[in-house]
């Protein structure tokens, strides 16, 4: 069984999976951002996040993502002369935050997975390597420094209707539930509305 | 600090400063105005020769059934998509909890073929329960005023009119319980019909939908009177008609919104204060001008009079509008209106004369007159996506102490030793997903807090950025202490979007949600304020306003 989110429902879905999986609510925004910016390559990239949100919070690849993207326009950082981010999960997220960085250095950044070999321009159309991209579950991740990126603007941010399994949405809600309150019943009598007639 | 205006304009009268109008207490005495979301959405209609349409009716005599109305702009066709039911008095509730309503419906992009209007009658009357796809915009539901919908029947029914004093006094035959928009339950992004010129302002889809279902509700009134009385029925005198609004009952979820969007809530504040100084800086006042605010201003007086609450903080409130109302009144017609800047006068004298109540419904006024110039601020009401603003790794913390010392002193300032200043928690309740607020060391879940209380989160930032180097970079800061990138985001948007952030610590003990509240539906045109507790208020929109079918004969 699937279904269809729109852009709005899935990006809060992941938002709040993500603080449920214990980062910051900054870093759960920029999941949130992140699954935007994947909605353009299709597939299933709600499942991704399913993936990547299944064990601790190490390796994470909002975390070292966002943490790529903020140190990029720093002299020497790993977006202007490359390096090896050690071993990642899910390293198909750290896309956005690479093509990101990318914009801001102005160069093409490779994303090099050593064990498989893959080796993927991330400013590029990454339509056919997305399978195999998804498919790693953790990998050893190393960026490389390539070209003058010209004069691409960043992409702005489309809406993109989002398919996934019911079971994938039942885990991330799951996550998602770790941040809501349960009602008790004095919740319940001191809420909007509550102990007012408003049958008038 | 002096605000310029945005769009490279710089009128002779200042900008309101956001110290001054950011605060939850004039937020609070927020009053609709011209540049309001219904108001511009009545404007465009009316410009661009709207056509409306019952293209259905399709009700039993119980009351059940569906209707399509539809709504024809120049390029595109939307259509409101009404289910009415027969719902016993007693499943009925405006609480977010109901499962049952008197009518729902769906705004439709398009005109809906059949198997649409199957399909969206076995999801729309489940509301949040239900599905609806990316070929609706907007979700909503409604109940009937029990104070007035089986009076008026009665009434048409037995070929009578209902006595014009009752109808006044409630204001609506039904009230809706929540607008969903903006991909809530399957339906289409914003951002994916926000390039279309008659959405681009603000909830310009929801305005129309209640616009529409306002038009339903007199309706179904007639039919049910038709059903009840036959021949002698009489259909309800359109003269009272058009004195009635749709209602709405809004609980917490929409407070929440002012906070999580900055730049929208500074592009809204920016473009009413351009207008307010833009009219202020006007040298002369045209005897047209001089009437319509004249006129807006007795239309005010009557609607003070009429306007009914419960609440106590709003009676006080509603006292000082009345009071400064007639003060207003009084002053104008000793107004030298042959001064030099005669609307900036009248503005300096509200400014020392009237509560903050009367100097926002002051500002109201002055608007109101002055479409020629300031209606063109409509098309600034939008923002860029939020959502694409990214950190800037490379400012340094200097940098960063700088605009906390700058923008934030509201923030920085408040002792957070204090419980009350700790008084209060936002949170998601599991059993309706829906905001709430609970009370620190009594409600369970504060460590589950959502991330509202800016004022706490910056001084948080403050606290922990001062121990590093100046020349350090935030990318560095980000690395150590994750936790503060929600508000290092504020803090690094904050110079460009002067008017974002409520400068009030919104988990203080004194916080009153319905002052968020009504700002923004002051924004959306509502009148009739009433709050029914500090987190709950009923209110009313398009009250005294044409009906869709009325506005090409105006």
């Amino acid at each position: 069984m699937t279904a269809s989110l729109s852009q709005g429902e899935a990006t809060a879905m992941v938002i709040k999976a993500a603080r449920g999986f214990g980062l910051s609510w900054g870093l759960a925004e920029e999941a949130g951002w992140a699954l935007c910016q994947l909605g353009q390559f299709g597939d299933d990239p709600l499942s991704w996040f399913d993936r990547a949100f299944s064990e601790s919070t190490e390796n994470c690849p909002i975390t070292i993502g966002a943490t790529v993207m903020d140190h990029a326009p720093l002299v020497g950082s790993l977006a202007q002369k490359g390096g090896d981010l050690g071993l990642i999960r899910m390293p198909i997220l750290l896309i956005p935050f690479l093509r990101h960085s990318a914009q801001l250095v102005g160069h093409r950044l490779f994303l090099c997975e050593t064990t498989s070999g893959l080796r993927v321009d991330v400013s590029d159309d990454l339509g056919k390597h997305i399978e195999h991209l998804s498919s790693i579950f953790a990998g050893h991740v190393v960026i490389e420094v390539g070209a003058h990126l010209g004069g691409d603007q960043p992409s702005k941010s489309k809406a993109y209707r989002f398919q996934t399994s019911k079971d994938t949405l039942a885990r991330l809600d799951k996550l998602g539930s770790r941040t809501y309150v349960p009602e008790t019943e004095a919740s319940r009598m001191s809420g909007a509305g509550a102990g007012a007639s408003d049958n008038d | 600090m002096t605000q310029q205006t945005k769009h490279s304009e710089t009128p002779m009268v200042a900008l309101r400063t956001p110290a001054t109008v950011m605060r939850l207490d004039r937020m609070g005495a927020a009053h609709p105005m011209r540049l309001s979301f219904l108001r511009i959405l009545l404007r465009r209609a009316q410009r661009e020769n709207w056509q409306f349409t019952r293209t259905e009716w399709n009700v039993d005599d119980k009351g059940v059934g569906h209707a399509v109305y539809q709504a024809r702009g120049p390029e595109r066709t939307y259509s409101l998509i009404a289910f009415a039911h027969d719902l016993p008095d007693e499943d009925r509730t405006d609480r977010v909890i109901a499962t049952a309503w008197d009518a729902t419906f769906t705004l439709f992009d398009g005109i809906p073929s059949e198997d649409d209007i199957h399909r969206l009658s076995q999801n729309v009357p489940h509301q949040e329960a239900g599905r609806i796809s990316e070929k609706e915009i907007c979700l909503s539901r409604a109940n009937r005023s029990v104070r007035l919908f089986n009076y008026v029947v009665g009434k048409l029914a037995k070929g009578e009119q209902p006595d014009a004093e009752k109808l006044f006094e409630v204001g609506y035959l039904m009230r809706t319980t929540a607008v969903y928009g903006s991909g809530k339950f399957g339906a289409v992004d914003y951002s994916a019909i926000q390039h279309r010129e008659e959405l681009q302002a603000p909830f310009q889809a929801e305005m129309l939908t209640v616009w529409l279902i306002r038009w339903f509700a007199i309706d179904i009134v007639n039919h049910m009177a038709k059903c009840a009385g036959a021949e002698r029925a009489a259909d309800l005198d359109p003269l009272l008609a058009r004195r009635l609004g749709v209602g709405n009952s809004t609980g917490l979820g929409m407070a929440p919104f002012l906070v999580r969007h900055p730049y929208l809530v500074d592009a809204w504040i920016t473009a009413r204060e351009t207008a307010l100084a833009r009219v202020r800086s006007l040298n002369a006042c045209g005897q047209e001008a001089k009437t319509g605010f004249l006129t807006a201003l007795a239309e005010a007086i009557e609607n003070a009079q009429l306007w009914n609450t419960s609440h106590p903080l709003q009676i006080t409130r509603l006292a000082d509008l009345r009071n400064d109302l007639s003060l207003l009144d009084n002053y104008v017609h000793t107004f030298d209106w042959d001064t030099k800047m005669p609307w900036d006068r009248l503005w300096i004298w509200g400014e020392q004369h009237l509560s903050i109540e009367g100097q926002e419904a002051l500002l109201s006024l002055l608007l109101e007159p002055h479409g020629n110039i300031i209606d063109d601020l409509a098309s600034n009401l939008s923002s860029p996506l939020e959502e694409d603003t990214k950190i800037d790794g490379a400012m340094t913390v200097s940098e960063l102490k700088k605009i906390l010392n700058e923008h934030f002193h509201w923030a920085v300032s408040t002792n957070f030793q204090d419980k009350g200043e700790n008084a209060l928690f936002w949170y998601v309740s599991e059993e309706k997903l829906e905001p709430r607020i609970g009370r620190v060391g009594i409600d369970e879940g504060h460590e589950l807090e959502q991330p509202l209380g800016i004022a706490r989160l910056i001084s948080n930032l403050s606290y922990d950025v001062e121990t590093w180097n100046n020349s350090d970079p935030i990318a560095a800061f980000l690395m150590r202490h994750p936790e503060h990138r929600l508000a290092v985001k504020r803090v690094q948007q904050s110079p460009l979007n002067p008017y974002g952030e409520i400068q009030d610590n919104l988990v203080g003990k004194d916080t009153l949600p319905i002052d968020m509240m009504r700002c923004k539906l002051a924004f959306f045109g509502a009148s009739r304020f009433d709050p029914r507790s500090d987190k709950w208020v009923r209110i009313s929109l398009f009250q005294d306003m044409p009906f869709p079918y009325q506005l090409v004969r105006e």
